[in-house]
């Protein structure tokens, strides 16, 4: 502890940092794919579609239920095979190649991003009061055209804290990546950390690389947060009304 | 103009509306009263459809509807005869006064946006709100907000519009407000049906009113045969304790 080579961990931080453009690529696909799969699902159960209801709960359950670094190795070992299915099925002729571990790890991170956002988008649009539907369809909006111009947009709002979180515990999260081979931060750090024995400086140089952009993430939600305050003071304020 | 024949609705097991006929020619204004759980917000809500009724016609200007028999087109075109006040206001909160209103006429109605932002903000000037039309529903206060209710109402021109108890949210210096837009837009000729407890607008701006109770009509004439000189016993009994209570409860 007592001689922490500074120097050194000084040296390594831009090869480190070239790890960056990978955690973020996860992170943020993880996070705009999942948001998508985990709307179309949330809508699912909250319409109580049969059969594509109970899919969706399954879906989640399983993927809340199982851990990531598990889901990795199995996408990482089945999906190549998987594909090689599909051939012999149909006589196709995909290349299982191009099931590259960066592919790969984005489809993983954003099927087990998707199992956690279809809950948080669900009870965002759960939390809607129903009224706003109703005046939507008393001024002859279709009940697609009220999701999307009305519901989605205050869901969206009250499930930003919610998102922001996700997004930190992905970013954290994408740490696993390195386990299947992608060279994001942690997967170069510990390249550089096995060569040149300088375990404990390099790591806290990737500790901090993470931190600062959990830090850059929560200031654009806490941003983001701020903007949508206009609307959503009203719940406060009508709160404060019935005391 | 209008006219619901032998209406019925069930909740579950519940009789909540048991047989209701009306008929509302083109610029009368109906007023219903009636102890609370007698089902008139029901009533309401299944004149545009709000709440599917289980047996009954419904009819508004050429659109009628036999609710043993839908098409989902069928209630899309009666929804467009009516309009609603809520009790509530339920205006959209991610939108501000004017977009309020400029959202059915953009979507339903179809229309430019540049001409729905202008006559969007003509009914701004009527409900006397044009210097708020940007303001957010949270930057408004309550009779404000029904203002706007009224607004958005009124712009998808409408053949009736339908008011749930539009005054009993708002604080009681908001509700003359209110009633006096109200019986503005009636003196111009609009259809309405206003479920209400405010008896004295009821005897002045209505030509007809109904007591309900219990899922049924129980009286129907003149505001002065109604409200002044009731028939039945159970009409007389919620006249007088409407009278006996204080205008608001502190
Ligand atoms: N969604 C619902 N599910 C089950 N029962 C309902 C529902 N909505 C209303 N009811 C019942 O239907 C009956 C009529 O209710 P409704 O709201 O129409 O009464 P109301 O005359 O508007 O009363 P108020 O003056 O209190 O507004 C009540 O007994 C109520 O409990
Ligand atoms: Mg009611």
């Amino acid at each position: 502890m007592a001689n922490i080579d500074f120097r050194f961990a000084l040296e390594q931080v831009p090869e480190i940092l070239k790890g960056v453009p990978y955690t973020l690529l996860v992170t943020l696909v993880a996070m705009l794919v999942g948001l998508i799969i985990g709307t179309i699902l949330a809508f699912f159960r909250v319409y109580r579609t049969p059969v594509l209801n109970q899919l969706a709960i399954l879906f989640v359950s399983f993927f809340r239920g199982t851990p990531l670094i598990v889901q990795l190795f199995v996408f990482f070992y089945g999906l190549p095979r998987f594909i090689m299915y599909l051939n012999d099925l149909f006589g196709w002729n995909i290349n299982p190649d191009f099931m590259s571990p960066l592919v790969i790890a984005l489809i993983a991170y954003s099927i087990n991003s998707a199992s956690y956002l279809t809950e948080v988008v669900r009870s965002a649009i759960l939390s809607v009061d129903k009224g706003q539907l109703e005046a939507a369809k008393s001024v002859g909006m279709t009940t697609v055209q009220a999701m999307r111009r009305i519901i989605l947009p205050q869901a969206f709002v009250t499930a930003l804290p919610n998102l922001g979180n996700q997004l930190i515990i992905l970013l954290k999260a994408s740490a696993l990546a390195f386990t299947i081979g992608i060279m994001d931060v942690l997967g170069i750090a510990r390249m550089i950390a096995n060569d040149g024995y300088h375990f404990l400086e390099t790591y806290l140089v990737a500790a901090l690389i993470y931190w600062l952009l959990a830090i850059i993430f929560e200031m654009v939600f806490s941003k983001m947060e701020q903007r949508s305050n206009t609307f959503k003071g009203n719940v406060e304020r009508k709160a404060k009304a019935a005391i | 103009m209008l006219s619901v024949t032998n209406l019925h609705k069930y909740y579950g097991d519940t009789h909540v509306l048991k047989g209701i006929d009306v008929e509302v020619a083109q610029g009368e204004v109906l007023a219903i009263i009636g102890p609370s759980g007698s089902g008139k917000t029901t009533f309401l809500r299944c004149m545009n459809y709000l709440e599917t009724p289980n047996r009954g016609k419904i009819s508004i200007n050429h659109v009628t509807i036999d609710a043993e028999n839908t098409t989902k087109k069928q209630i899309h075109q009666l929804r467009q005869q009516s309009s609603m006040v809520f009790q509530q206001y339920h205006l959209f909160k991610n939108k501000t006064a004017i977009e309020n209103i400029m959202e059915g006429l953009i979507i339903t109605k179809k229309m430019p946006n540049r001409k729905a932002e202008e006559l969007a903000l003509s009914y701004l000037e009527r409900v006397g709100l044009k210097e708020r039309r940007d303001a957010y529903p949270s930057q408004l206060s309550g009779g404000q907000e029904q203002r706007i209710g009224i607004a958005r109402a009124l712009a998808m021109n409408p053949a009736v519009i339908l008011f749930d108890e539009p005054t009993s949210a708002l604080d009681p210096e908001n509700v003359g407000d209110i009633l006096a837009i109200m019986r503005d837009i009636a003196n111009q000729g609009m259809t309405m049906i206003i479920v209400t407890h405010e008896i004295e607008f009821a005897r002045n701006v209505a030509d007809q009113v109904i007591f309900m109770d219990q899922g049924e009509i129980v009286e129907k004439g003149t505001p002065e045969e109604v409200l002044v000189h009731p028939t039945y016993e159970r009409t007389k009994r919620f006249l007088r304790r409407l009278h006996q209570e204080p205008d608001f409860i502190i």
